[in-house]
């Protein structure tokens, strides 16, 4: 071992290396001092102005009277109006159909968000679930709001929701605070069934109130989709939700009185389909990517059941047929709406009761 | 302990640059590779400038961080092709016995030859060596019986 100490102390790194490497590391230490001495100094500065902004805000009146004297604030909250523990100022949730992702079984929620009826109070649509965070978009009083996404879990009491930003034309996410028991409220009342209007003319209101803004004017007898009944008053959208699939045309939804509406039901709605397409399938799921049932072409007569909007946009029917081989049950599938024509027999009713109405 | 200052660089560069070049050749056995590794090391003290405790605190830093970076270089399959298939570097005038003492150390692998610079040339102890090498001091006690095994065979069969 003394001949490898003596043979190890032979290998010393050159004299050179050793003066470029002393240059490389000062010239290196130098330059991170110089980041450090900038760091410090901006830590100071700021330390600095923390300290007098802090010492302005409490030396300056106002504090003293808003902030230190909590008799005040209890009497400034006591004298706020109640209007809006009377009127109701929370949004609603109201949603339609529920879609399920075949993929991943989540249930995607679509709907509308609708601000309550007192024009005097806001509803902020927060961009983190904070109240105190950016808002992105403010719903005024009756104000509605088409909301594609919904999170069930709430954090702080607020909502998570995937929204179209009308005045900006984009999607987008927030938080809101949303009343959505009001839905299982005993005065609300939900419908999801097409209706017309029965008189020659009429109008969508924000609000559930003769005297509150309109949102648009409707046509005689022209067709609505009935979302639910609130005392009075229906809420109504010019489309279906299920059939919302062009962003830049979205329907106009809002307030109309019962009485200038002929509801009629969903379900005693006997609407037939026509095979349009050589190659239109039955498929067991609203996706196209589940086992395919049989060829709509060999299906017979198509019954339409129920329709839906998958998670691609895609509107599908739902439609019963007679089993081929056994013509005893009846066999329930999907087919997508380019692939078929839906007779529009409620169209055909409305126009007769209009025709009655007038 | 405060921050490093230029003086304790130079200091540092003195009193280790040999240690950490020594360590570095033992582990790579080239000495460009040494000295790509000694550079790296004593940069990378300036920049990051550890807290240190003691002056042993840095002595063990450095020869921690010479080891890694040995291990890193020695990682890449290129590096590890030229080193286990070349001799040790014969950059200087060596005698008969410094040609043999190289011969013996190339048949060893990269970390017994770091093992015994450490114990031998640097003269840490068994504890010491384990506690640096993150090893227990076992580990280490019975590495360092396999390498003194292993050289008393080579230097046998040489004799032979």
């Amino acid at each position: 071992m003394d001949r490898y100490v003596e043979y190890m102390n032979k290998k010393r790194p050159s004299v050179a290396f050793l003066n470029e490497l002393e240059d490389a590391m000062i010239s290196s230490w130098r330059k991170r001092a110089r980041v450090r001495l900038v760091q410090k100094y901006v830590t100071i500065t700021a330390a600095f102005a923390c300290v007098l902004i802090g010492i302005v805000y409490v030396t300056t009146p106002n504090f003293e009277d808003v902030i230190a004297s909590p008799q005040n604030v209890f009497s400034a909250s006591e004298s706020e109006p109640s209007n809006a523990q009377i009127e109701p100022y929370l949004p609603l949730y109201i949603s339609d159909t529920t879609v399920q992702d075949p993929k991943v079984g989540t249930y995607y929620l679509y709907g509308a968000l609708v601000a309550g009826v007192n024009q005097n109070v806001e509803t902020p649509i927060y961009a983190e679930a904070s109240n105190g965070s950016h808002t992105l978009l403010t719903l005024h009083g009756g104000d509605c709001c088409w909301i594609y996404d919904v999170n069930a879990e709430k954090v702080n009491g607020l909502t998570k929701v995937r929204f179209w930003d009308e005045k900006n034309g984009h999607m987008d996410t927030g938080w809101v605070l949303v009343d959505d028991s009001n839905i299982e409220n005993s005065l609300t009342e939900e419908l999801f069934r097409p209706g017309w209007l029965a008189y020659e003319s009429g109008v969508l209101r924000y609000g559930r109130d003769d005297s509150a803004e309109v949102v648009c004017d409707l046509s005689e007898g022209q067709n609505l989709y009935l979302i639910m009944r609130n005392g009075n008053w229906i809420l109504a959208s010019t489309a279906p939700f299920s059939q919302v699939n062009d962003i830049n045309h979205m329907p106009e939804i809002g307030w109309i009185k019962v009485e200038e509406i002929v509801v009629s039901n969903w379900a005693e709605n006997d609407r037939s389909l026509t095979v349009v397409s050589d190659n239109a399938v039955v498929y067991d799921r609203p996706n196209g990517e589940v086992c395919i049932t049989v060829p709509a072409t060999y299906a017979g007569n198509l019954r339409y059941e129920d329709e839906t909007l998958n998670v691609y946009g895609e509107i599908w029917y739902r439609v019963s047929y007679m089993n081929i081989e056994t013509n005893q049950e009846r066999v329930f599938g999907y087919v997508l709406d380019s692939q078929v024509k839906l007779s529009s027999h409620y169209e055909d009713e409305g126009d007769k009761a209009n025709s009655a109405n007038r | 302990m405060k921050l490093l200052c230029e003086h304790d660089f130079r200091m540092a560069l003195e009193r280790h640059a040999s240690m950490v070049y020594r360590l570095a050749y033992a582990r790579t056995g080239n000495a460009a590779d040494a000295e790509d590794i000694c550079q790296d090391v004593f940069l990378s003290l300036s920049t990051k400038n550890p807290d240190f405790e003691t002056v042993d605190d840095m002595k063990a830093w450095l020869i921690r961080v010479t080891i890694n970076r040995a291990n890193t270089l020695w990682r890449t399959a290129w590096r590890r092709r030229v080193i286990l298939d070349g001799p040790l570097d014969n950059s200087e005038e060596e005698s008969q016995e410094d040609l043999m003492i190289r011969e013996a150390l190339s048949e060893l692998s990269g970390k017994d030859r770091i093992l015994i610079q450490l114990h031998y040339f640097e003269g840490y102890k068994l504890e010491e060596i384990a506690k640096i090498q993150r090893k227990s001091s076992t580990t280490v006690r019975s590495q360092l019986h396999r390498v003194h095994k292993k050289l008393r065979r080579i230097f046998k069969e040489e004799r032979a």
